[in-house]
């Protein structure tokens, strides 16, 4: 009985803990939602967080707005974000699943020094070399292009460590089989191998697109023209604090984050594996 | 005739390896070089560089900006571990307890900020953070009998827990899954046992938790260090214009950032990468030799 009821006393704890700390997760995205259909910004730029909305200020206008504005130039940032997004998570899941494949299945020479440049490169940020990078990038005529953003990460060291984790736990025995049955071994990585690191493939697509989607420092510096811009990047033009962008600024955030939360909803199971698995990136 | 094949057993690998190679010494190794060489040369006028040994690194010692950048990095460093560490291990612990309830929907909940770009973060928490005194926050200053703060313009601590509150939004999710996934390895068994031994659950917590998930615990301090020193984002949205008056707010890559594409001063600029580069380094190796790079995964 005493157990009973201590149980009980812990779970309406817990509950209401819990509670608050949903509630301070889930609060800005609420207040971003109802604030973008506000068609008054300049009392939310006036009053800020404290302002009191009632339900006759709410219409979707900055929806309509963000639709016409410059042209549509969101749907071009949008467009963007959507290429970057695929070119860096199909070039990224790409390489670094052959490096990893690679680099863990076969013995040769030179194997030993590749891991500890694979190990060593994996904490290198894009801070520090940024100022480098975008000289090369300069020089190679790819500044405002999705060429640009892509290249430099494309093949990054996280992404192959987290692929040569993987391939370790597969048997060798596969290999030898398709070779003695007359497969090349392009075709044994292509036809045998891929099929078996499935779920690599699948945690790392969406973890690296997120990832692409949500890049902010490196497009920034790549991108310098209106039309070029990505989401992140041309959201943040909207920031400024004089005039009236905060109807486009909070509209187009809410637009933002959509196609992320219908991933995340879709397959969450998967999601969540995948960020535990990527904690690097963190 | 048998035709001679290209791809064999013994090549096969340095062409699977290849894409990294070229990657490393294009994106990385050149660009490291290069990075060293500029650091060598001063801006002088508008657009010439010239050749100034160590004048830009001798420049760093007597920066202001630079003390108040360091200082405000380390500060925003010690502020996320301490918090993250402290909430999502509290977190992390409640959501795997038995008799929690709606366990997937609170984890869901709490993972949610990690799926936005800091910008989405930053719409947000500049009016969180703002001046006005009719504020949630300023009313709960006032209401635990403290004034209202003008959080991002007051004094470099508080714009430093600005800093903290964004990026902890953003990330205690994140951590919390991860302490998660080290407690589902601890065998509920240990738990039972000291149950039985009469371990109050403090004890349970410090015997049978900790040194349990000890590993990721060591893992999650070693990327917030790294994320915190490298932080960028969210000090360029939460001020307007990222424009940090005082220096409040102002980090060590935000002011490489400011530096390099908006005063077009490279050398000097990357004499600071340099300097942070080799201290990121540094910090890698202490991590690869105390712990080994991967044991995480090993772990699950």
């Amino acid at each position: 009985m005493i157990d009973k009821k201590k149980k009980q006393l812990y779970q309406i704890f817990v509950t209401f803990m819990l509670c608050i700390i949903a509630a301070i997760s889930l609060i800005p995205f609420i207040y971003l939602i109802i604030t973008s259909c506000v068609n008054d910004m300049s009392l939310v730029f006036k009053n800020g967080i404290a302002l009191k909305i009632t339900s006759d200020m709410l219409d979707i206008g900055n929806y309509k707005l963000l639709f016409t504005d410059n042209n549509g130039m969101f749907f071009s940032w949008f467009k963007n974000s959507g290429i970057i997004t695929i070119l860096f998570t199909v070039l990224s899941i790409g390489f670094s699943s052959m490096v990893g494949y690679g680099v863990s299945m076969y013995k040769f020479k030179g194997k030993q020094l590749l891991v500890v440049l694979i190990l060593s490169t994996m904490m290198i940020p894009v801070e520090t070399l940024m100022i480098p990078l975008y000289n090369e990038i300069k020089s190679f005529n790819l500044l405002n292009t999705h060429l640009g953003v892509v290249l430099p990460f494309a093949v990054s060291a996280f992404t192959i460590y987290f692929f040569m984790q993987y391939a370790q736990s597969l048997s060798p025995e596969f290999m030898d089989a398709a070779r003695i049955d007359g497969c090349g071994e392009i075709r044994i990585f292509l036809t045998v191998m891929v099929p078996l690191m499935k779920p690599a493939f699948a945690s790392m697509t969406i973890l690296q697109a997120t990832n692409a989607w949500n890049d902010f420092l490196w497009p920034l510096i790549v991108m310098s023209k209106n039309e070029n811009f990505t989401l992140t990047v041309g959201l943040q033009t909207y920031l400024s604090p004089y005039g009236n962008n905060y109807n486009l600024l909070f509209a187009g955030a809410v637009l933002s984050v959509i196609p992320v939360m219908i991933i995340f909803f879709a397959c969450q199971k998967l999601f969540m594996e995948g960020m535990i698995a990527g904690g690097i990136k963190g | 005739m048998k035709r001679k094949k290209i791809i064999t057993q013994k090549t096969a690998p340095y062409i699977f390896c290849a894409p990294f190679i070229c990657s490393f010494l294009v994106f990385m190794l050149y660009p490291m070089i290069n990075m060293i060489y500029t650091s060598f040369f001063k801006l002088e006028g508008i657009n010439t560089y010239n050749f100034s040994g160590l004048d830009n690194y001798k420049r760093l010692a007597s920066d202001t900006h630079i003390s108040a950048a360091i200082f405000n990095s380390l500060g925003f460093t010690v502020g996320i571990i301490i918090v993250n560490i402290v909430l999502a291990l509290l977190l992390a612990v409640l959501l795997n307890h038995k008799f929690t309830p709606l366990k997937n929907i609170f984890r869901s909940a709490i993972y949610i900020p990690a799926l936005t770009s800091i910008i989405v973060a930053g719409i947000f928490f500049r009016l969180f953070f703002a001046s006005n005194s009719d504020t949630p926050l300023n009313t709960l200053m006032q209401f635990i009998g403290m004034s209202p703060k003008e959080w991002l313009y007051d004094t470099k601590i508080t714009g430093i827990v600005a800093l903290v509150f964004t990026s902890t939004w953003r990330y205690l999710g994140t951590n919390v899954l991860y302490f998660l996934s080290a407690l589902q390895t601890i065998s509920p068994e240990l738990y039972d046992a000291a149950h039985v031994d009469g371990a109050s659950a403090w004890q349970r917590f410090r015997h049978v938790t900790l040194p349990g998930v000890k590993p990721i615990l060591i893992f999650v301090i070693t990327i917030l260090t790294y994320g915190g020193l490298r932080m960028f984002g969210e000090s360029y949205v939460l001020w307007p214009n990222s424009k940090t008056p005082g220096d409040i707010g102002l980090t060590i890559v935000l002011y490489i950032y400011r530096t390099a594409f908006g005063h077009f001063d490279m050398g000097y600029a990357s004499a600071m990468s340099v300097v942070l580069f080799i201290c990121l380094m540094v910090l890698n190796f202490i991590y690869i030799k105390t712990l080994g790079i991967g044991r995480k995964e090993e772990k699950r």
